[in-house]
């Protein structure tokens, strides 16, 4: 006769998972993953950032995994719609990589304007050059 | 029925694991050694891709792989005294300038 205890708790975990798979249907496995996914990246700032408990950790660990989630399913649904793809594995390591991001998004569009920048500095200074050099020439 | 019970001891040791690691994680920061961060990051993420997978591949443990969980929970159980006061001093590489009045580094 098995024991009550570990009867409920396979029912309970068994039950939790068609209840997953029954709301999400046969898309419940890539989504899932991708759902761990975000919150495995929203792991990286959260090991970053110094926190005073456990709530604090927590609301942190949320935000960056809701975000990562926002994200991530946008990017699904604009690929599903304009491409026909559906959503697919491959999309947890897009999760994975915006819940790593965390807070870091203003050092990363900071990083992106520098880069973009000095990116147009340097085209334009060749610009610039080649039109000097012209009016050296003339 | 075995299988429903491995399955539910898989997904209780990847929850146990996640929950160890999420508490590490609290009291780590910029201070500690970036390979104590990314250990323990992936640690979590392997545990939560425990928990992902059997949704999404509809794959049930084996013994060895209920062993191997079991042996890291207890690894992370026994541990788990180490961390009661915070980061242990082996795994901090720096202090900040404004715990100490300087960045020396601390090992």
């Amino acid at each position: 006769m098995p024991e009550p205890a570990t009867t409920s708790v396979t029912a309970a975990s068994v039950s939790a998972t068609v209840l997953f798979v029954s709301i999400l249907g046969p898309q419940a496995g890539p989504w899932a993953l991708i759902l761990m996914a975000s919150v495995a990246g929203a792991l990286w700032p959260l090991s970053g950032t110094r926190t005073n408990g456990n709530v604090e950790a927590a609301m942190l660990l949320l935000r960056c995994t809701l975000l990562a989630l926002f994200f991530t399913g946008l990017i699904a649904d604009y690929l599903e719609s304009e491409y026909g793809l559906p959503v697919s594995d491959g999309l947890s390591l897009v999760a994975l990589g915006i819940g790593a991001m965390g807070n870091g998004w203003s050092s990363f569009f900071s990083g992106f304007s520098g880069l973009m920048g000095g990116a147009a500095g340097v085209i334009f200074s060749r610009r610039d050059g080649g039109r000097n050099g012209k009016r050296d020439e003339q | 029925m075995i299988a429903k019970l491995a399955i539910t001891a898989h997904l209780l040791m990847c929850i146990y694991i996640f929950w160890s690691v999420f508490i590490r994680a609290r009291w780590l920061d910029d201070r500690a050694h970036a390979k104590i961060r990314m250990v323990f990051c992936v640690l979590g993420a392997a545990a939560l891709l425990g928990i992902a997978w059997p949704i999404a591949r509809h794959w049930a443990p084996d013994v060895w792989s209920l062993t191997m969980l079991s042996s890291i929970c207890l690894v992370q159980h026994v541990t788990g005294a180490k961390w009661c006061d915070g980061v242990p001093r082996q795994f901090v590489c720096r202090t900040r300038a404004s715990d100490q009045g300087s960045s020396e580094v601390a090992l």
